[in-house]
């Protein structure tokens, strides 16, 4: 009875011992699994999210597109499909204050400036937005004015009289054509000084002994400001980390659409859209008040650009460059004429760049502008105007002249529409 | 010998059940070991499954970032010049480097008017016989 009762335990014993072992290793398995699938889980759904936040920038993207084609656009809402992923989509509000003059409040709250415009995107997956709030972002595009209150204001570094390139000069006047500048500048006698010219780089700036500043230097950070000889300048520089804005310059849609023209080598161009304008030695091309194209520029040895009479203020010539202007030796533009009246905005058709070269004994008397523009004044170039750029290289003998008429003058170049944050919500 | 006649007969039924109870319980055992390194091993390959496409959103993620943050102009150049690209990445599993390898493709299409582009990041990898792909879109406007 005894060894019965043991041979009863032991069988009572061994089973439900597999059986709980058994058990606890399906239960810790069971656990693997569920984490194994809510980590997949997770991971498809960062993906989809992912791809929904691009959806939804690309709502931005084109709502700006839409922007650019009209600026008072304002519909509900704006949705459409990715081009290769018709499961992807986006919806976009749309809140239009450009034309206002007064602030408003934006759907999330926030208020938005006159001139602004606000855009809330939404990317959806299977027409359906992700839980979470994931793939959204949002934006408050801007459309910047030209506005030169700079005489000079670059993303690049900006070397004045540094180095071997002497007598450089800053400085600035009332306004109007070249004739009515005067010389009034004695560096070293601060009562000469005007100092209504401001200067800015978006990167290092360095004022050398070789010249003079009489503008106001705007600097990138501190570093810079012990590149400034405050001897060479009227003005002791302020730091301003901010870029410049972002202008962007496209062919208006009128002139883009017109065929492409050869221009005349001498004599009255109308205004249209030309290939390459090449004005040979001491020739002269003579341009009306209106809107041009050219894809490039090249004025020969002693040949100039000058603006008809009835140009005015009110109607300006707007120069839109494709590629390059190239000014040799003792070539001029617009000797009769103030700054404002002879607008040149670089398209960027080259890589993303436009050129504007002064080679020699130039000068020219024009507001320049473009995101991409590069400007390049080799020896004895005098300048009048203001410019607004990617890039300047100032050479020997530099006198650059700032037409203080120009500062808060909105002028006629129409700059494209720019996301300056679409950061996800 | 009566009373070890009747004894008997309740060892051998003892023992017959033992052997049956270990042998079920050795079946469920082998059963249950097997379903868990079953799984096990399917988890593993999970995993990798896991990791080689977190990877390649990871690397199109990446690219796309450096897509637009070309300017517009710029783009079909530096499309032309980077890509495609073929880029190994290395993980360090048990203690030893393994490396997996990725190729990015772009592709670039422009709108009629020009002044919108679509960018298309794809990552293409091998897992087994299969060649997977993870694809990343976005347009970029003109004024970037």
């Amino acid at each position: 009875m005894r060894k019965h009762s043991i041979n009863c335990k032991r069988r009572a014993v061994s089973l439900p011992l597999v059986l709980l072992f058994a058990t606890l290793l399906l239960t810790l398995s069971l656990v693997d699994c569920i984490k194994v699938r809510e980590g997949l889980s997770s991971r498809n759904r960062r993906e989809l999210a992912l791809r929904a936040e691009y959806a939804a920038r690309t709502g931005l993207q084109r709502a700006v597109s839409q922007l650019s084609q009209d600026s008072t656009w304002n519909p509900p809402v704006f949705s459409g499909t990715l081009t290769h992923d018709p499961r992807l989509s986006f919806r976009v509000e749309v809140l239009n204050n450009y034309s206002s003059t007064t602030d408003t409040t934006s759907p999330d709250g926030s208020t938005l400036p006159a001139g602004r415009v606000w855009l809330s995107a939404v990317g959806l997956v299977d027409g359906q937005p992700l839980s979470g709030g994931l793939g959204q972002a949002k934006s408050v595009p801007v459309r910047p004015q030209t506005v030169f209150d700079y005489v000079v204001d670059e993303r690049r570094s900006l070397y004045f009289a540094r180095g071997t390139f002497v007598n450089s000069l800053v400085d600035s006047y009332a306004g109007g054509p070249p004739t009515s500048y005067t010389s009034y500048l004695v560096p070293g006698n601060p009562a000469t000084y005007r100092m209504r010219a401001k200067i800015h780089s978006a990167n290092e700036m360095a004022i050398g002994t070789l010249g003079f500043v009489d503008a106001q230097p705007f600097v990138s950070s501190d570093a810079s400001i012990s590149n400034i000889s405050l001897a060479n300048t009227s003005v002791a520089p302020v730091v301003d980390s901010t870029w410049p804005a972002r202008w962007k310059y496209r062919v208006p849609a009128a002139l883009a659409s017109q065929p492409l023209a050869t221009p005349p080598t001498t004599g009255v161009i109308l205004p249209g859209r030309y290939g390459d304008l090449k004005v040979s030695a001491g020739g002269n091309v003579q341009l009306e008040s209106g809107r041009y194209y050219f894809r490039n520029i090249s004025l020969d040895s002693g040949a100039s650009i000058t603006l008809a009479g009835s140009v005015s203020d009110s109607a300006p010539v707007e120069i839109y460059l494709g590629e390059r202007a190239v000014l040799g030796t003792g070539s001029i533009v617009n000797p009769d004429h103030a700054p404002r009246h002879c607008q040149i905005y670089g398209v960027d058709e080259e890589n993303g760049f436009s050129y504007f070269r002064c080679e020699e004994n130039n000068q020219v008397s024009a507001t320049l502008a473009g995101l991409g523009l590069q400007v390049r004044f080799e020896v004895n170039v005098e300048f009048f105007g203001a410019m607004h750029c990617y890039d300047f290289y100032e050479g020997d003998d530099s006198k650059i002249h700032y037409d203080e008429s120009l500062a808060s003058q909105v002028l006629e170049g129409e700059t494209e529409w720019v996301l300056v944050d679409q950061s996800s919500l | 010998m009566g009373s070890r006649g009747s004894v008997e007969p309740v060892r051998k039924s003892t023992r017959a059940t033992l052997l049956l109870e270990v042998l079920f319980a050795a079946i469920v055992f082998s059963f249950v070991v097997t379903s868990v390194a079953a799984t096990a091993i399917y988890h593993e390959r999970s995993l990798r499954t896991y990791e080689d496409r977190a990877s390649a959103t990871f690397l199109a993620q990446q690219e796309m970032e450096n897509l637009t943050a070309e300017t517009f102009a710029r783009l079909p150049v530096a499309v032309s010049t980077n890509y495609p690209l073929d880029v190994t990445v290395r993980r360090s599993v048990d203690g030893q480097v393994v490396g997996s390898e990725y190729r990015c493709e772009v592709r670039l299409d422009d709108s009629p008017d020009g002044t919108l582009r679509t960018i298309q990041v794809t990552v293409s990898y091998e897992q087994g016989d299969e060649t997977k792909q993870v694809s990343l879109e976005s347009d970029v406007f003109w004024s970037r």
